[in-house]
């Protein structure tokens, strides 16, 4: 009978040893690798991560993409002072896979840099527009580059007179129609309502998807305007 | 006795109702910068453009200038990295020999020419309201509104015709070419009398 109670009590003994062996050979192991407990939770985390979708490249609005912008209304080089800012409305919306980066319709601006009124002796007007920024659905302003240049027309009859008709514009005047012509201003340089104008997108921004769940998302087959 | 109140209240009420109008009436205007444009937003007519470019670019009347071109090869400046830098020329013409050609930049008079010369000006960057004024009477007015970058040159021409005067934005290679063969101007404001 005691040799059957200590054989019994042996056995346990070895294996609570054995057990307890094996919890400190494992412990030796994770401070080997300088790794606590929490490595191992660390561990879970990141395979998570690993495995969702946001370890995913981003999505990166790329340098160059173009948007396509229209004047809202009609600008007239005489009745505009440089510095101010003209409507602009997306055209078509910039796409980057299936995120819509800047919706359709979406209001955007001009900045007058250049504006010019019809001059004298029958020569056009000038307006000169840039835009520096446009807004992303998610309300962050990316940087663009963009001019445009228009010149108003001149009034080809004083242009065909030049310097020397007005010369002789003025010692005949006012007899002579040359002398009309002087005084003759040129075109105001003008933008018609819905005219055009081209912006790209100035270096790679990468978008962060979460911050676009109130855009409007497209379906795979339209592909992104470049 | 109920009269001589109401007399009273009448009065007391127009006066509360006549500063509860003027008081809407300074809060609803915003108020105005000196230099920002107007007309954001809206259209403004031809006419009405004018007057405000005038009024943002054109000097004080009354402001003159003594003038002569120095005839010794000048040298040129240095273009500030963080400014514009205007050259302003008057080239040879028919017209307006014996005028001299005043510049005004934001409501200041800031310079002179007579034919073929010019002189120059550092500008902060940003946008900008200029005025030719050459002679008297209608049509001597030159406006032109610009924008200003930092790190370049600009070359403004002042143009004056029997039609009218002009100020040009002249490509580089003309006005460098201008620049070369023309003298520099010498200006001062002339003390009032």
């Amino acid at each position: 009978m005691s040799v059957l109670f200590l054989a019994f009590s042996l056995a346990l003994n070895a294996s609570v040893s054995t057990s307890q062996v094996g919890f400190v050979l494992r412990n030796l192991l994770e401070l080997e690798r300088g790794q606590g407990s929490d490595s191992v939770v660390g561990q879970s985390q990141q395979s998570e991560r690993s495995s969702s979708p946001a370890s995913a490249p981003k999505p990166v609005l790329t340098d160059g993409t173009l948007v396509r912008l229209k004047f809202v209304r009609a600008v007239v080089s005489s009745q505009v002072i440089a510095g101010e800012r003209v409507p602009l409305e997306v055209v078509e919306p910039v796409l980057v896979g299936k995120l819509v980066a800047i919706p359709q319709h979406s209001a955007e601006e001009a900045i007058v840099t250049m504006a010019q009124a019809g001059r004298s002796v029958g020569r056009g007007g000038n307006l000169q527009f840039k835009i520096e920024n446009i807004r992303l659905a998610d309300g962050e302003l990316v940087p663009v580059r963009a001019v445009k240049d228009v010149k108003g027309g001149g009034n080809r009859a004083v242009a065909l007179t030049g310097e020397a008709g007005m010369a002789a514009g003025f010692a005949f005047w006012p007899a002579s129609p040359l002398g009309f012509l002087i005084y003759a201003k040129g075109k105001n340089a003008t933008i018609p309502a819905g005219a055009e104008i081209t912006a790209y997108i100035e270096g790679d921004i990468p978008l962060d998807p979460s911050k676009f769940q109130g855009a409007p998302v497209v379906s795979q087959e339209k592909s992104a305007p470049k | 006795m109920t009269v001589v109140r109401r007399i009273c209240v009448l009065p007391l009420m127009v006066l509360t109702a006549t500063h509860f109008v003027r008081a809407q009436e300074t809060t609803a205007t915003p108020p105005r910068s000196s230099t920002a444009p107007e007309g954001e937003g809206k259209q403004r007519s031809e006419d009405e453009t004018r007057k405000r470019l005038e009024q943002l670019a054109c000097g004080p009347s009354g402001v003159h200038f003594s003038h002569h071109s120095e005839k010794r090869p000048q040298a040129l400046p240095e273009q500030p990295p963080d400014k514009g830098l205007i050259y302003v020329l008057r080239t040879k013409g028919l017209e307006g020999a014996t005028v001299q050609a005043k510049l005004a930049m934001d409501g200041k008079w800031v310079g002179v020419n007579r034919m073929a010369s010019y002189f120059y000006i550092e500008v902060d960057p940003g946008p900008h309201y200029f005025c030719l004024k050459a002679g008297v009477g209608p049509g001597t007015i030159g406006l032109l509104s610009l924008v200003i970058e930092k790190g370049k040159t600009y070359y403004l021409r002042q143009n004056l015709t029997m039609g009218g005067n002009d100020l040009d934005l002249l490509d580089e290679t003309k006005g460098k070419e201008y620049v070369a063969k023309y003298h520099r101007s010498v200006f001062e404001v002339k003390p009032r009398k």
